[in-house]
């Protein structure tokens, strides 16, 4: 039970699922950042990004990599139309953002959960791509599990990236810092909201497609992950990019180190119980005053 | 005086129902037999409760067409409880008191069966379960109560006894979701294992919608099972399958239910299914007569796949017909008699038989199916089987 190598496979397996887990985690964490809105309809964008994945492998043999690049500029402008269209029309009301968001979020999940069954029935299905492992020495790399961290790896590269290098990374940023100040500056803060609602969204989908070679994709997956990934936010501290990261390396790890030994079912309290400890210990996430800085 | 009265009453009624009974059956002559019954033909079980809907039908069509029961004609009256126990029971009570229905058969399902015959248990009236698997239903003391579903301690029995003795399925490793069914499933299969002397290397239990089972399969990995036995829904099933793969986890066997009997578990896996095995009620590549009879019979009629669920109602209508003839009369104490005493073949392995003080299915088994090449083939009872057994599962690599 001690053996080396098992240990470092144990960790191994917890850093390639904390892939995927940052990819969703960023994407949540991005739109609550900059516009405050915590989206409880991410796991079932998350579903529909898994969906488009499924429907383009069963219906034109498109692998989930090449879909995406059909499917992603599309969730990008759904997210934003979202946001500039409803969410903004509702800030304005006499409820504060957060509130009302939290319903309207809610009450989306519902209608998407709703529709999919509808449309796609509640059945299971999965799509077969990248199968199997790699053996390296007495490691084992599972492929779909290795490329869906080398995907978060670089998307959370490119959006640290783009937040600090680029024109519309620095309004998000400043607007992320101070709405109205930001605003006065003369940057456009309705398309800088609907740009990070809509880059959330893609994010979202990004995560369906690498789950969607992993798990069975069905129309109430997103729930699952949704838990997650708000524990991954909170773990690692709201709006903080890099924060996600880690949080979600250290959730990988510790689920995967803890199944092994306390047993998976036992394992199923250690996101929780992680939130109880941070808010405790750390109540603005490990990343702490840098959280909302990218 | 009080004698007296008592006496003449007792004698009155005598009467009375004596010439109920004749005038009753005089009216009788040609009025159709009406049977009643629930199923679950809206809500989240109406796809089977419609399966089950359209086989009753099927066999009163059938028994009709062969002179009808006691002469006279079957006519059922189907109610639809949208899939809720408690509606099913009222139910039941409407069909009895309001409709007066001469028979009754059961709804689909363990939770209506359970809540449905406290009704019918309270009217005496005679009821066959077709679908109920729970124990629970059987163990308060009810006297009007047939099971048709296998015992489920025979669950996967033959991978523990006979096949599993020829193939050297020595060490097992039991695995379950965390579901009422899982917990029981595995407990049976732990007491099949120790019955059977196999070394119980590992048994462990995974929460439902498992997002990641990725330290389970490491600890298979170095127990070393050469079967997995495991009760799991299906997104785990498939999720199971996957990870065994991915973690180059390959026992001699896996046997997997109740996941592993849908067709979504097939076209999920595609190849990466094959090999898998799963508890064998009913399907519709049974070779058997009566199995071929039954299956040409649906698929005139309904022009799509009969299944499992269909079978079950199916051989829940010749079981009634076989006690009502035997009985050679309706009346309930005659028909429960019938019953306990019925033994008979039906579509599902082994042979219906009961156990007289709790109404318990004895003798019909659990056999067992494996998926080949994208379909579930039946491999065992022997009598029953329409592909040899494949007891060690191909490479992971060799699956394209």
């Amino acid at each position: 039970m001690n053996d080396p190598v098992l240990i470092l496979q144990l960790v191994l397996n917890g850093v390639l699922l904390a892939g995927v887990y940052a990819s969703m985690a960023m994407g949540l964490n991005l739109i609550f950042g900059v516009i405050r809105v915590l989206n409880f309809a991410h796991g079932e964008v998350l579903m529909i990004g898994a969906f488009c994945a499924f429907w383009a492998w069963r219906l034109a043999g498109l692998n989930p990599v090449a879909s995406f690049l059909i499917s992603g500029p599309l969730l990008f402008a759904c997210g934003y139309l979202f946001q500039y269209f409803v969410v903004r029309r509702i800030a304005n009301r006499r409820m504060a953002i957060e509130d009302a968001s939290l319903l309207l979020t809610y009450g989306l999940s519902l209608v998407l959960v709703a529709l999919a069954r509808l449309f796609w029935s509640a059945d299971y299905r999965s799509v077969p791509f990248l199968q199997g492992s790699w053996l390296v020495g007495e490691m084992i790399f599972p492929i779909s599990r290795t490329f869906a961290f080398g995907c978060a790896l670089a998307v959370t590269i490119l959006l640290v990236g783009m937040l600090h290098w680029t024109r519309i990374g620095l309004a998000i940023r400043a607007t992320a810092q101070n709405r109205e100040l930001a605003s006065a500056c003369g940057v456009l803060d309705r398309h800088v909201h609907a740009v990070a609602f809509g880059i959330g969204t893609t994010l979202a989908g990004l995560s369906g497609m690498l789950l969607s070679t992993m798990y069975a994709v069905y129309p109430d997956m997103g729930m699952e992950y949704s838990i997650r990934a708000f524990v991954i936010v909170i773990l690692g501290g709201l709006g903080s990019m890099t924060g996600a990261f880690v949080g979600a390396l250290i959730l990988g790890i510790v689920e995967s180190v803890g199944s092994f030994y306390l047993g998976a079912l036992p394992a199923t309290l250690i996101p929780f119980l992680a939130i109880l400890a941070i808010l405790f210990l750390r109540p603005a996430g490990l990343a702490g005053a840098r959280a909302r800085e990218g | 005086m009080i004698e007296n009265v008592s006496r003449r009453k007792v004698c009155a009624s005598a009467v009375g129902l004596t010439a109920g009974l004749v005038s009753i059956e005089v009216l009788g002559q040609g009025r159709p037999i009406r049977i009643g019954a629930s199923l679950s033909l809206t809500g989240t079980l109406a796809q089977s409760g419609d399966k089950v809907k359209r086989a009753y039908e099927l066999w009163a069509t059938d028994v009709n067409g062969r002179g009808g029961l006691l002469g006279r004609p079957v006519e059922f009256l189907i109610l639809d409880d949208r899939s809720d126990a408690g509606t099913s029971a009222r139910l039941y009570e409407k069909l009895i008191t309001q409709d007066k229905v001469d028979l009754v058969i059961g709804p689909y399902g363990s939770a209506a069966s359970f809540a449905a015959t406290a009704v019918t248990e309270k009217y005496r009236y005679p009821m066959l379960l077709p679908s109920a698997a729970s124990d629970t239903i059987f163990t308060r003391g009810y006297k009007y109560i047939f099971q048709l579903f296998p015992p489920s301690s025979t669950m996967f029995e033959p991978l523990f006894a006979d096949i599993g003795a020829q193939a050297g399925y020595r060490r097992v490793a039991i695995i379950n979701g965390a579901d009422l069914y899982g917990k029981s499933v595995a407990a049976n299969l732990e007491a099949l294992a120790r019955k059977h002397g196999r070394d119980l290397v590992l048994r462990e239990e995974f929460p439902l919608d498992a997002s990641d089972l990725s330290s389970l399969m490491l600890k298979l990995r170095s127990a070393k099972p050469d079967l997995i036995a495991g009760a799991t829904q299906l997104p785990d099933a498939i999720l199971i399958m996957r990870q065994l793969r991915d973690m180059r986890v390959l026992p001699k066997a896996i046997a997997l239910t109740p996941g592993a009997a849908k067709d979504d578990f097939g076209q999920a896996l595609g190849r990466d299914a094959d090999g898998v095995m799963l508890d064998h009620l009913w399907e519709p590549v049974d070779q058997s007569p009566q199995g071929k009879a039954f299956t040409a019979k649906w698929k005139s009629a309904y022009r799509d796949d009969p299944d499992a669920q269909s079978a079950f109602g199916w051989s829940g209508g010749q079981l009634l017909e076989a006690a009502v003839k035997s009985a050679d009369s309706l009346e309930h104490d005659k028909l429960r008699e019938a019953f306990l005493r019925l033994e008979a073949t039906t579509l599902l392995p082994g042979k219906f038989k009961l156990d007289p003080g709790t109404g318990r299915q004895t003798g019909q088994r659990l056999g067992i199916a494996q998926w080949q090449k994208g379909t579930r083939q039946i491999v065992s009872p022997q009598e029953l089987a329409t592909a040899p057994i494949a007891t060690a599962l191909a490479e992971w690599s060799r699956r394209g």
